[in-house]
């Protein structure tokens, strides 16, 4: 039988073998006090504030304890409540905790326990104990005097993260969160992604860009999806008047345990650049502004007047602005392009001519976390895929063997078993790891005669038998392409490795709406007439700053002034992310909603508008 | 029947009589009050200086020199009920940050280091000197009711009052209590 049956504060209740009381009761309407347990992390018992009497007799702490069959739970006698006020008016005093000028004041998880257990008086003298305050980081305030030791945010940095960089220091009372070694938050390995201050339950952890904004629990609340890379991770954002608060993981309850990246909860609050309220036409070297109808006028003389056009749309739009932005453009016979697509035709490319079938790749990238073996082509990912650099990162942790190889430095250097560093093209790794599975038992001396007779190779024929015995003795290994990898020969390498080895293969591109792959895209001219980019919120994207420097007129549709913008002849509004609405899709093929957060602050409502009115201009 | 009313005083130690100020929020309920208690002394609206016997004492501000603890003490003999308004007097509230340094330190930091050259530590005996910590008031004086909050709310001191003229030691629930 998996159910077991038992009884709590009087109530028979039923619940699945192996959860714990708490669990059970949490399913049953029965709320427990609790500060360390967070459901996206592993209890540990710490707080004992969860703490149950069972079987009238034993006090032991719920989130810890498996329900069985019989058993007699307690949550709310006197002597419980008792106990558990004393607990919090100890966690109270041993640290300073001003509420009067707290961030968290209002969204403090203690502070609601203490009103709850209605404490308005202390039994015990407070401490008063000297904690520092470390604000060496960006974003993100780690102040020791509101720490209540739970350790939430140690546990979310290993478990979620997989980063490790937090950690419990000290002993007795001088126990702390310490950084690495105990350096400022600042200059740690910490990749910013704040999930410590997503799960921290008091002011101990909290983020300089939404500190005293607003009390979360006073603010309007959207679920919505991340447009900043394929990863479509869910999105709280939390709005107050109209304005962004605060933004934090919504999976918690996914394997992702509700983590967000630097850029899905910090840059977007970041982002201060000036928003653009009119068009802004550059001509014979005068700056003339000119209303957005002005500016349809404008854009569809230069289209029809030219033959030779050139649309690039940034990759962190939504499928139905691509749509739009696309159907304008070949109406007006452009050439249409986007961010990302380049690599996701190579790749088409590639698979057909070497006739790779879809079973070889993976769908669903947290698969990554029961891998044998990782190999990892281009480890830049680590930045521009952190959600899946993290599970990358807790599958090492798990045991996991993990191979890079990069032309720079390994950026999973404190992770990797192995890193290959070989500059481009790292083709020639891969044709020799694919030649000795092929030829069968090379040996190294075999090896370097064969490097030997292709010449001027960096390749070490070590690394390449390291790469054949992993992949070998594994039953199931992952090969991760990063964006960066752009060259065909590369491509057709790995993706020949794959097929050999049998493994899967995961493939990444820059491009934060995988639509693309649905979409038609054909690349654009080098040296257009016209060159029309929809850049959205995106800065500073250097394949479109060629194309404005190559292009006789340069059209650019941004959400703010930017390095792009001040190249463009004519810079026409667009919308941020969270003035888009529509759909995304994400890596795993899954399509999300993307709602609208904030009314549009720049000088266009609706992009899809513009372009049908713009498709009709011919 | 002016002589069956009964007789309220109320303090301000060191605080910043925003509690005070948040009383004074209860708007007409000023006018009712005036009706049912007499006020003996409350620096908010009347000039007396010293205390008398009361029936209820209310005390805001944390203990933070000699002359708050010889008020704070006076209020206690003189009085049945005695009532701590506000964090500092439940808790110590905001005048406990100076205890993660020594007095002397602090008088020579603010006195000497972070001022100009001529600045001296006042030591005239007419100034009360400074207790080694700050403390709210139950760490001196029993305290029969607790209303914290920084400040508490009208309707909150409201709630107070009204209950100890009902005769009742009134408590606040999860509801109205705000640190």
């Amino acid at each position: 039988m998996n159910t077991v049956n038992f009884n709590v504060d009087g109530q028979d209740i039923s619940a699945k073998k192996g959860m714990t009381v708490m669990e059970a009761c949490e399913e049953h309407g029965i709320t427990i006090p609790k500060l360390c347990q967070h459901e996206a992390l592993e209890n540990v018992m710490a707080c004992r504030l969860c703490s149950v009497e069972v079987n009238g007799k034993q006090i032991l702490p719920s989130c810890g304890l498996q329900v069985d069959d019989g058993l007699k739970i307690q949550t709310q006698t006197d002597h419980l409540k008792k106990y558990r006020r004393k607990i919090l008016e100890l966690i109270y005093r041993s640290e300073n905790h001003y509420c009067m000028f707290c961030e968290s004041d209002g969204d403090c998880e203690l502070q609601d326990l203490m009103y709850e257990h209605e404490i308005d008086r202390f039994e015990f003298p407070r401490m008063y104990p000297e904690w520092p305050v470390d604000s060496s980081h960006d974003y993100i305030i780690k102040d020791s005097n509101r720490c209540i030791r739970c350790g939430r945010c140690v546990r979310a940095c290993d478990e979620v993260v997989g980063n490790h960089t937090l950690s419990l220091g000290g002993r007795g009372i001088n126990n702390r969160i310490i950084v690495d070694a105990g350096v400022p938050l600042g200059e740690s390995t910490c990749t910013s992604c704040g999930m410590c201050l997503q799960v921290c339950p008091t002011g101990a952890i909290f983020s300089k860009l939404s500190m005293f904004k607003g009390v979360k629990k006073e603010c309007d609340m959207t679920t919505t999806t991340c447009l900043s890379c394929s990863m479509g991770c869910g999105t709280n954002v939390y709005t107050k008047t109209g304005h962004i608060v605060e933004i934090e993981g919504a999976d918690i309850h996914k394997e992702s345990g509700g983590q967000l990246c630097e850029f899905g909860r910090f840059k977007p609050l970041a982002n201060k650049g000036e928003r653009i309220k009119n068009v802004i036409l550059r001509e014979d070297g005068e700056e003339k502004e000119l209303s957005l109808s002005e500016g349809l006028e404008k854009a569809s003389e230069m289209l029809v007047k030219s033959y030779r056009i050139s649309a690039y749309a940034s990759g962190d739009l939504t499928c139905e602005d691509l749509d739009a932005f696309a159907y304008a453009m070949r109406a007006h016979g452009a050439l249409f392009d986007v961010v990302g697509a380049k690599r996701h035709r190579f790749e088409t490319e590639v698979k057909r001519r070497i006739n790779m079938i879809e079973g070889h790749f993976v769908t669903d990238i947290r698969e990554i976390m029961k891998a044998d073996n990782i190999l990892l082509y281009d480890t830049s990912i680590y930045h521009t895929h952190p959600i899946l650099a993290s599970y990358i990162r807790r599958a090492t942790s798990n045991g996991t063997k993990l191979i890079t190889i990069d032309a720079y430095e390994d950026k999973f250097w404190n992770h990797s078993d192995k890193s290959i560093t070989i500059e481009s093209p790292k083709t020639q790794l891969t044709r020799l790891v694919n030649q000795v599975i092929k030829e069968g038992k090379a040996s190294i001396e075999d090896l370097s005669r064969v490097s030997s007779i292709l010449g001027g190779l960096r390749v070490h024929p070590k690394d390449v038998m390291e790469i054949v015995n992993l992949l070998e003795e594994a039953t199931y290994d992952i090969i991760i392409i990063g964006d960066e990898i752009i060259d065909r020969w590369s491509l057709r390498h790995i993706f020949e490795l794959a097929k050999l080895e049998g493994s899967y293969v995961i493939s990444l591109n820059h491009a934060g709406n995988q639509y693309i792959k649905n979409l038609e895209t054909e690349g654009v001219y080098e040296e257009p007439e016209v060159a029309y980019i929809l850049a959205g919120d995106e800065e500073d994207q250097a394949d479109m700053k060629e194309l404005i420097e190559k292009a006789d007129f340069s059209i650019v549709q941004s959400a703010r002034r930017s390095e792009l913008t001040e190249m463009a002849d004519l810079v026409i509004p667009s919308l941020t992310m969270f003035e888009r609405e529509g759909t995304t899709i994400d890596i795993n093929g899954v399509k999300n909603k993307v709602e609208r957060i904030t009314e549009p602050k720049g000088g266009i409502r609706s992009e899809i508008g513009f372009f049908e009115e713009l498709a009709k201009m011919r | 029947m002016a002589e069956n009313k009964p007789k309220v005083a109320t303090a301000c130690m060191c605080g910043c009589s925003g509690c005070h100020m948040s009383f004074l929020d209860v708007d007409e309920f000023v006018k009712d009050l005036a009706e049912l208690v007499e006020f003996q002394s409350s620096h908010v609206i009347m000039d007396v200086k010293e205390i008398e016997k009361v029936d209820i004492g209310i005390m805001e501000g944390t203990i933070t020199n000699d002359e708050n603890v010889e008020v704070a003490k006076k209020m206690r003999e003189n009085c049945d009920i005695l009532v701590a308004w506000g964090d500092c007097a439940c808790f110590g509230g905001i005048m406990t940050m100076r205890n993660f340094e020594k007095v002397d330190k602090i008088l020579e930091e603010c006195y000497l280091e972070k001022s100009d050259e001529e600045s001296v530590v006042p030591d005239d005996e007419l100034i009360p000197t400074l207790t080694d910590k700050a403390k709210g008031l139950d760490e001196i004086i029993d305290v029969d009711v607790y209303i914290p909050g920084c400040p508490p709310s009208a309707d909150v001191i409201r709630y107070g009052l009204e209950k100890l003229l009902e005769g009742e030691i009134p408590k606040l629930d999860k509801d109205k209590l705000r640190y």
